[in-house]
């Protein structure tokens, strides 16, 4: 009788050891996978391994988010520079003429004036523009200002202007802006325009990344957010555009 | 004067500064605990609402902070997490539409992209929402983050009540954060856009919960 108890507690255990190998080894395969679900969906990274990016689709509409690979440090960012560098080139031999949305980060800050020629000569449509600069305590900020495609009378240094609180009371009261560090908008490849950006030394990444993601998600319309390393970027001095 | 007078006056004076500190701190003090429910959500919240005098526009303020389990997880988190703040009423399809555009925004909160507005409901000509994507691992232990909408006032209606919204997502899904409902009030030349009451109660300094 103990024999047989004993023999039914080995065989009770050596299951359990088994169910828990099993367990213990799917997880470990699985793991990164379940991860990445619960942390948004699916989330996949490029063949080119430049950028991940992440794909949401609610009744008609298509939303794709793009980061850059790894954990977006300094070696990370420069590949994702790289790999647009190369697919601007090659994008003007083979698509010029097509619509591209893209993100312009710039080196440093520039003045509404200037953001405004460069965007004009580029024949760059902005959607919004990004400002950076501190508060009145030192902590960095930003602001950025979205264009209303019917409003007739834009005015981007007014608006730049209005961006900072008049209230005393507000955390934005007093603060110090730098100038312009992103534009977000629409641009057709050509030499005039993603050309004429890729040469100007103020720009420091002209994004062509929406062009490969709409390819690999299938669709030809989407609201692609792209990165900016612009937060981590040097602003210059803590001084007020002129 | 007696160097007992002089004493007894010495400690009033300190008694009645520390009571003046304690009553500034008591007007300024809006965090309260969030309730959202994320492991890497913000820690604490707090909102301010800047109705102006007499303007078409109306600023909320909401602020962030990560401390603890919460400053951990979101720091090795990943890029895919965002603030979004909606200046309308998400749940059941969404209600309190075309109320309020988004058409500025800033912040301190380090982000990864340029943040987007988009329509939340209602007509597309209205962009209620604004979506903050967080740079993770540049997220600070216990520092106080903030981002503000700026907002034109439309189809206001006197004496009708509407909300706004506030949460933490991770692309797909939302987690609900908190809430200001708002009164309209005719008046000349623009109505005011008054807060009520918000959620979670205190997150609005002086205002009861909802």
């Amino acid at each position: 009788m103990n024999i047989q108890r004993n023999n039914a507690f080995r065989h009770t255990k050596v299951v359990i050891a088994a169910t828990s190998l099993v367990f213990v080894l799917g997880l470990w395969l699985l793991g990164p996978r379940i991860a990445t679900v619960l942390s948004g969906g699916f989330t996949q990274s490029a063949p080119s391994g430049a950028f991940q990016y992440a794909v949401q689709r609610e009744h008609a509409s298509v939303e794709i988010d793009v980061t850059f690979n790894g954990n977006g440090g300094q070696a990370d960012v420069q590949r994702y520079v790289q790999a647009n560098m190369a697919r601007a080139q090659a994008l003007l031999q083979e698509a010029a003429g097509e619509r591209l949305w893209t993100t312009i980060t710039f080196t440093k800050p520039l003045t509404a004036q200037e953001v405004e020629q460069l965007l004009r000569d580029a024949g760059v449509e902005a959607a919004s523009y990004t400002q950076v600069g501190w508060t009145a305590t030192g902590q960095r900020m930003a602001s950025t200002s979205f264009r209303d495609p019917v409003a007739p009378d834009f005015n981007l240094k007014q608006l730049a202007q209005d961006a900072i609180s008049s209230d005393p009371a507000a955390p934005d009261y007093d603060a110090r802006m730098a100038g312009f560090m992103v534009v977000d908008g629409v641009m057709t490849i050509s030499e005039q325009g993603l050309g004429r950006l890729l040469a100007d030394p103020r720009v420091y990444l002209a994004d062509t990344t929406a062009y490969e993601v709409q390819k690999l998600v299938g669709v030809t319309e989407a609201s692609v957010h792209l990165p900016t390393p612009f937060w981590e970027m040097d602003w210059g001095a803590e001084t007020i555009e002129e | 004067m007696t160097k007992s007078v002089r004493l007894r006056l010495a400690i009033s004076a300190s008694v009645s500064l520390m009571l003046l500190m304690s009553a500034v701190a008591t007007v300024l003090a809006g965090w309260v605990n969030l309730t959202h429910g994320h492991a890497c959500g913000p820690t604490q919240g707090n909102f301010t609402w800047s109705q102006g005098n007499n303007t078409n526009a109306v600023t909320w303020y909401q602020y962030a902070k990560w401390s603890g389990s919460q400053y951990n997880c979101i720091q090795g988190a990943g890029d895919w997490y965002q603030l979004e703040a909606e200046a309308y009423n998400p749940a059941g399809g969404g209600t309190s539409c075309d109320k309020l555009h988004t058409y500025s925004t800033s912040y301190t909160l380090p982000l990864r992209s340029s943040p987007s507005v988009a329509n939340g409901c209602g007509s597309t000509t209205y962009k209620e929402e604004t979506k903050f994507p967080i740079k993770s691992s540049s997220i600070g232990n216990n520092v106080e983050y903030w981002t503000l909408t700026r907002n034109y006032k439309y189809n206001a209606v006197n004496g009708q009540v509407h909300e706004v919204n506030w949460s933490f997502s991770n692309l797909a899904t939302d987690w609900w954060a908190g809430k200001v409902r708002y009164r309209m009030e005719s008046g000349a030349p623009y109505f005011g856009y008054f807060p009520t009451c918000a959620s979670p109660s205190g997150i609005l300094s002086g205002y009861p919960g909802c």
